[in-house]
């Protein structure tokens, strides 16, 4: 008999800092509470603390993972980690995850540098992993700061924009049926300088100036230590794209839209989802939306909202739910799981 | 492809005069694009408008820098005309 990887738990954690509707009203002057929320579809965002880091989010979403008694630590063979605010430049922050967790040494453990398509990488990555018998159980940590990033007078991301981690145990089942896959990735690196941090590598190091000049003559106060998101153009870049992606992942999984029974897109913002969703046609009793508490947290928005809807029993065991990830890169990446 | 039939924009014009608070009697190409109404999530809007009725996409940078309506709709007439080719 065969081995499959599935998604066997996941556990997410939201870093305690909060900003509200109202908080940003009356920061930003001319926008009203209720405006925001009907906009962006978000009432929280949840902001790391100064010396709180992706790390540590992601610690704790696993020690959660743990706790719920999903699996012991010592079953853990491999730590994948998603994040594109790492701790350090180097060392590998999942290595000192592994020593944070008390995971197994002889457990492999690496870094992966991706945005909203992350954790669609992540699950391709784990299920590799496990049905090449390389790893029996992986841990998808995807964590995320982008707070860290972004101007406080810059509103384009700041009201959409939260901080989260989630930690997702992919594990071994016996059977020949796929319950991951298959898999759509798509790359598009002409889109690298519209969602995009310029300084602070090595290509523009932190330099007194650049931590000073205004990176355009706009309000955001943004200098090219901070986030920059041409929306527009990452919304003409959605709307090409995400459509594309799943209809190659129906084409392949010899599907139609009609079977699958949830859509689970990252969770960009409110406005950018209801309009996929209207190109697609596809019914709003099976497609999720769901930014009201922590708003866009990056590669954790899907696992976040499977978190929610197997909770909820939205999503049941058979259920076939596609996924889709896409943005910074330009990156995306689409699966099917079916739930165990 | 030889031959073009003009631009159908009615549908688009009300979408457009939905997204600038305007009604549709008052919109016409001489109709500008200020920063009151012509702001980030109107931007958003009518990309969605222009994607939904033509099928084509509109430069980012263009499509914001445009100063009144008929701007606007030149842009998109390009759009048309150049997505068809390929």
């Amino acid at each position: 008999m065969g081995t499959r990887a599935a998604i066997k738990a996941i556990a997410s954690f939201l870093p305690a800092g909060t900003l509200t509707n109202a908080q940003l009203a009356d920061e930003l002057g001319d926008w009203d509470a209720h405006e925001i929320l009907e906009k962006t579809g978000i009432a929280v965002r949840h902001v790391a603390a100064p010396d709180e880091c992706a790390s540590d989010l992601g610690v704790a979403a696993a020690q959660r993972l743990f706790e719920s008694g999903a699996c012991a630590r010592e079953d853990i063979d491999f730590l994948l980690f998603c994040t594109q605010s790492p701790d350090y430049f180097l060392p590998t922050t999942a290595c000192t995850i592994q020593d944070r967790l008390g995971l197994r040494t002889d457990c492999g453990a690496i870094d992966f540098n991706q945005g909203c398509s992350g954790f669609v990488y992540g699950l391709a990555l784990a299920k590799s992993l496990i049905e090449a018998a390389a790893a029996h159980n992986v841990l998808l940590i995807t964590a995320e700061t982008y707070t860290k990033f972004i101007h406080p007078r810059d509103r384009s991301v700041r009201t959409i924009f939260g901080d989260g981690a989630a930690a997702t145990l992919v594990g071994p089942v016996d059977g020949e049926r796929e319950l991951l896959g298959p898999f759509v990735f798509g790359t598009d690196g002409r889109g690298a300088q519209e969602l995009i941090v310029p300084g602070g590598g090595r290509r523009r190091p932190v330099a007194a100036r650049s931590v000073a000049t205004p990176a355009d003559d706009t309000e955001s106060g943004r200098t090219e230590q901070h986030l920059y998101m041409n929306g527009p153009e990452i919304f003409n870049f959605t709307l090409q794209a995400v459509p594309r992606a799943l209809a190659q992942l129906l084409a392949r999984s010899g599907r139609t839209a009609a079977d699958i029974d949830l859509f689970v897109f990252h969770q960009a913002n409110k406005f950018m989802l209801e309009r996929l969703r209207a190109k697609l046609r596809i019914p709003e009793q099976r497609f999720w939306i769901d930014l009201e508490t922590g708003g866009n947290t990056v590669s954790s928005t899907i696992p976040m909202a499977l978190e929610r809807a197997l909770a909820g029993g939205r999503i049941r065991p058979g259920h076939e739910v596609a996924l889709v990830g896409f943005g910074v890169g330009y990156s995306w990446a689409a699966t099917i799981m079916r739930a165990i | 492809m030889t031959r073009q039939a003009p631009m159908d924009d009615s549908a688009f014009m009300t979408d457009l005069a939905d997204v600038l608070n305007v009604s549709r009697d008052e919109l016409d190409e001489h109709t500008p694009l200020t920063d009151d109404n012509w702001d980030s999530l109107a931007h958003l809007a009518v990309i969605a408008a222009i994607d939904e009725r033509f099928g084509v996409t509109v430069p980012a940078k263009e499509l914001t820098a445009c100063a009144s309506v008929g701007a606007l709709l030149s842009l998109v007439r390009e759009s048309v005309r150049g997505q068809h080719r390929h």
